[in-house]
């Protein structure tokens, strides 16, 4: 073997699940890094790859051995390995029989200034093949996946049952095994294209001779010759475009081995009847297939479907697929059509019937709830009174696609199915909007609802639900969580800053007042779940913070105290953006090493019992340092507060960066802590004061810098 | 009529291969039941150590599904042939797929596919992980390793095959409509076939009036009552404890699994009937269950009895 080598193993298997096939595949590379790493042996670069029947890792320029060498292994004391005439002790007898030699071959060495016994090891050369045999199935057997099987005798327990294994270095077969599969060089080529095994001459050609077998095993060459298809086939096919959808292409993509794509049409009658949200999804969520359209952006009456054969010589997989779209065309229209025959809001009281959650009663008694907390949240930012009867409009129609026959056929349309219904009962076009787009967000990304409506609407949603879960107990834990809380949290903290003012303290209160045991909902009495929730959101924030706004975690935690006086996500938000663009100048640094100081010697002073008051009297300040700290206090306070309430936090924190050499000279000159207790008591409202007016901005004592951590 | 072989001809296709490959051609269960998985050859055999090949065609009865004979789909009853196979064999792909041409189905010229579908039986406390097969984008198989039966890790690991002959053969066809199926061909009959409606359009008109309209809901509910207690009685003569971990009288074990299935059907007709709460129809899935689970422990805890079959 050379001494750097390819390595290429390829686990074989029943069909697995799209959704877990990349997890898979870097799941194996974490296994062969991890072996590799802890022999020290280096490597090159590493690809993943994967299709339905199977997932591989490639890693090139591994080094092919970890060579012999010499190791020296440490033992007792010298003093207690031997006895003072240089007989070896029983802790010297023992220590050589653990490692194989006699007691006359320990050496003495010295470590830390001390004399040890030890023994001189030769290792012998380790070859990867080894390492791999001794370490790989134990490995692969330790990996997670989202849902596992047994199969047959049942002994082992994994994503699918394995029936292939290649395992190669180079040319040369490694002598690994998996749950009695023992590897080889021939893999398994296209269940139809190339049925049965296909030799590989070595880790190089394997893409190559998967190729030729019928199966395109880089998902992101599968993913691309996929969309160029597709959109070749339309193109010729229907004379169309593909309408584009990544993430469906991407779950398509994983679920063939071979990029076929193929169009088909339908009736136009669809088309020109059904509205194409309901085409879409029909589709989409049915039948994993693209909506064509013309040039101008209108749906043509076609489909483009990802198919893992090269053609269809009969037709019949065409027939096959129009045959099924076409069915749930004709369910869809079904529906929409018996849907029409009563007004959305008609509906409404049918919610009563229907469960929200076990302990917080119907979707009757939520959507009360959330007809209530609009008005409310809308009063507080002083919405006219017209606006806020549209959006109770709204809320009041929210959740009455529950009981339409189009949600319960096609439960991806909810919302999209209001909206609809709703245009078609002449409702205002702006309660349409709110209705189409109040499950925005998702989560911590995409999109929120753009009318104001919309988002208002979506926060109250997020805020009772929270409420109400939390109050009963439901807190996610681990990677439970069910009711999807975590998501419903970013998109109540992301919503809420999209508001200027909106303070989620205050939407808490309302939301929490709402369980009242008024109609029919639950009563939460006297609960004290907004301290839970405030803490829940504010995780989510951080989040936020931490992974989309490039925030660290001593911003956060300087500005976690302001929740004491109010919860405004788009204020916090704002002030963290300060703190990252200002945390680098020097003058800050400096001042952030000076709250600490003040942090400490304020908390000390108040463990001894001692008076801390800002507004402690300033008569015996009378060195110059401390006059100047009082006046640029005084100067300053009112410039940092007009700061804030402008909002320009960086501005504010500009303000108190200029402090930085007065504060600098207090510490010189100034003793804080002297005898005099009346004295110390003004030098403590000195700090106090100054501590307080930088409160105001960020407990910046928090920001840990380099060197001053 | 086409060449494509008739529903009979299907049965008896997949009869044949399944026969060939060392199944025992069983016969469908004489009590409603919602799935093949519930016949007791399935139910019951699925558990414990011994090997089990049996392949048969059951009629299914799902209430709510019914559809007064109007839509071209749904109907109250269909059938589906089932296969179960135990320990599950490591070529069981290919000859499921080689079962496809005894449908007159030649895999390599369709798109057939093994998409993620994790099978679920909640009133039989089962579950199994595996696939649902499409052909062209058709749903046409289930395909399932089962895991835990009657609220038992099942071992060796049985593998169900299931496939819904209707669909099948509407799509080998070419027809819209499910009453369209030729059942058989012959010659006294006019256009020389016996097609679904011949056989199940009435049944299937008055089955649907019947359990959306007509079944008493009292009757109902209190012969749900009358199953529910008499399988318990049935259980509680040889069983002590809910582990199964003693026996103290004779096994009753076949009729009191009827009970279950008979609640289960009743349950079912309730269900379609609109009569069920959210919370009461949970409930009683949950009552179910604890029967179902209560007969697969009794059978596990009579070892001794097992050979001697389940129906």
């Amino acid at each position: 073997m050379r001494s750097r080598v390819t390595l290429l193993i390829e686990i074989g298997c029943e069909e697995i699940p799209a959704r877990m096939l990349p997890g898979a595949a870097d799941g194996l590379g974490h296994v062969l890094v991890s072996i590799l790493e802890s022999a020290s042996l280096s490597a090159g670069t590493l690809s993943l790859y994967w299709t339905p029947r199977r997932f591989a890792v490639r890693i090139e320029d591994v080094e092919a051995e970890v060579p012999a060498r010499r190791e020296t292994i440490t033992g007792p004391p010298a003093r207690a390995a031997w006895s003072p005439d240089g007989t070896p002790t029983r802790a010297a007898e023992g220590f050589a029989k653990k490692n194989g030699v006699r007691p006359e071959d320990l050496v003495r060495v010295q470590r830390n200034e001390a004399e040890y016994a030890a023994v001189e090891v030769v290792r012998p050369a380790w070859p990867l093949a080894e390492i791999l045999r001794e370490t790989f199935e134990g490995a692969v057997a330790a990996m997670t996946f989202p849902k596992t099987m047994r199969w047959g005798d049942g002994r082992h327990r994994f994503v699918r049952p394995v029936h292939w294994l290649v395992a190669l270095a180079d040319d040369e077969i490694l002598p690994l095994s998996l749950y009695g599969v023992k590897a080889g060089r021939r893999t398994v080529g296209h269940r139809t294209i190339a049925p049965g095994e296909h030799p590989v001459a070595d880790a190089e050609s394997w893409v190559e001779t998967l190729e030729k077998a019928g199966v395109v095993v880089d998902p992101r060459e599968r993913r691309r010759r996929l969309l160029e298809n597709l959109e070749g086939e339309a193109e010729r096919e229907l004379g169309g475009k593909l309408v584009s959808d990544a993430a469906l292409l991407e779950e398509v993509a994983d679920i063939v081995e071979y990029p076929g794509a193929l169009v088909g049409s339908y009736e136009k009658d669809f088309v020109e009847e059904l509205p194409r949200e309901v085409l879409e999804v029909c589709l989409r969520h049915h039948q994993k297939a693209f909506a064509v359209m013309d040039a101008e952006g209108r749906l043509l009456p076609g489909f483009a479907v990802a198919v893992n054969v090269r053609s269809d010589p009969r037709g019949d997989i065409c027939r096959g697929n129009r045959w099924v779209i076409s069915g749930r065309l004709e369910d869809a229209r079904f529906f929409w059509r018996e849907d029409r025959k009563r007004s959305l809001a008609d509906r409404v009281k049918e919610l009563d019937g229907v469960t929200f959650q076990r302990d917080l009663g119907s979707f009757g008694a939520k959507t009360r709830r959330l007809v209530r907390l609009v008005a409310a949240l809308a009063d507080e930012m002083q919405w006219d009174s017209s606006r806020i009867a549209l959006l109770e409009r709204a809320a009041e129609l929210s959740r009455a696609d529950l009981v339409t026959g189009l949600v319960g056929e096609f439960p991806e349309l909810q919302g999209t199915a209001g909206a609809l219904l709703a245009r078609a009962d002449g409702e205002n076009p702006s309660i349409c909007e709110a209705l189409a787009a109040f499950y925005l967000p998702g989560g911590a990304d995409g999109p929120l609802p753009e009318s104001e409506e919309g988002r208002l609407l979506a926060l109250a949603d997020r805020i009772d639900t929270l409420t109400g879960c939390l109050a009963v107990g439901m807190v996610p834990k681990g990677s439970k969580d069910p009711f999807a809380l975590r998501r419903a949290g970013f998109g109540a903290v992301r919503l809420a800053a999209s508001f200027a003012d909106l303070d989620l303290h205050r939407a808490m209160d309302l939301a929490a007042g709402g369980f009242d045991g008024a109609d029919g909902g639950p009563d939460l009495g006297a609960s004290t779940v907004q301290d839970d929730l405030s803490e829940f959101l504010f995780e989510r924030l951080a989040y936020i913070a931490l992974h989309q706004e490039n925030n660290r975690y001593d911003e956060i935690r300087s500005v976690k105290p302001l929740l004491e006086r109010c919860f405004v996500p788009s204020d916090l938000f704002a002030r963290l953006r300060a703190l990252r663009s200002f945390r680098s100048s020097n003058d800050f640094a400096a001042l952030t090493a000076a709250s600490k100081r003040v942090r400490n010697i304020l908390a000390q002073a108040i463990e001894k019992g001692e008076t801390v008051d800002r507004h402690a009297a300033t008569d015996r300040l009378t060195l110059d340092a401390e006059t100047a700290l009082l006046e640029a206090l005084e100067a300053g306070g009112p410039v940092v507060q007009k700061a804030l309430d402008e909002r320009s936090f960086e501005k504010a924190l500009q303000t108190i960066s200029d402090f930085r050499p007065v504060i600098d000279r207090f510490f010189d000159d100034s003793m804080v802590m002297v005898e005099d207790r009346g004295l110390r008591a003004q030098r403590l409202g000195l700090l106090a004061r100054f501590s307080h007016l930088v409160h105001d901005i960020a407990d910046i004592s928090e920001i840990v810098l380099h060197g001053t951590a | 009529m086409s060449e494509a072989l008739t529903l009979q001809e299907m049965n008896l296709g997949l009869s044949r291969f399944w026969a060939e490959k060392g199944c025992v051609l069983h016969q469908p269960y004489d009590l409603e039941v919602g799935a093949g998985t519930m016949h007791p050859e399935t139910f019951f055999r699925a558990l414990g150590p011994q090997p089990w090949r049996v392949a048969y065609c059951q009629p299914s009865r799902r209430p709510a599904d019914a559809r007064y004979a109007d839509n071209p789909m749904r109907v109250y009853k269909h059938y589906q042939y089932q296969v179960i196979i135990k320990p599950s064999p490591p070529d069981i792909q290919d000859l499921y797929l080689e079962s496809l041409v005894a449908l007159g189905i030649e895999p390599s010229e369709h798109d057939i596919r093994f998409e993620e579908d994790n099978w679920e039986a909640p009133t039989l406390g089962a579950a199994g992980v595996g696939w649902q097969v499409t052909m062209d984008g058709m749903e046409i198989s289930q395909f399932t390793y089962f895991q835990v039966v009657g609220g038992l890790e099942v071992l060796p690991i049985p593998v169900e095959l299931t496939y819904g002959l209707e669909r099948i053969c509407m799509y080998l066809h070419d027809i819209r409509n499910i009453f369209d199926i030729p059942w058989a061909r012959a010659e006294w009959a006019e256009g020389g076939v016996v097609r679904y409606a011949a056989l199940r359009r009435r049944a299937e008109r008055e089955q649907s009036i019947y359990a959306f309209e007509e079944a008493d809901i009292d009757a109902h509910r209190r012969h749900f009552e009358h199953a529910e207690t008499e399988a318990k009685r049935l259980l509680g003569r040889f069983m002590l404890g809910d582990d199964g971990s003693e026996k103290k009288g004779d096994p009753l074990l076949i009729p009191a699994y009827e009970r279950v299935l008979e609640a289960s059907h009743l349950f079912n007709v309730l269900d379609a009937r609109g009569a069920l709460s959210v919370t009461e129809r949970q409930g009683m899935i949950q009552r179910i269950r604890r029967l179902a689970v209560g007969c697969a422990r009794a059978w596990v805890a009579c070892a001794d009895d097992r050979a001697e079959g389940a129906a």
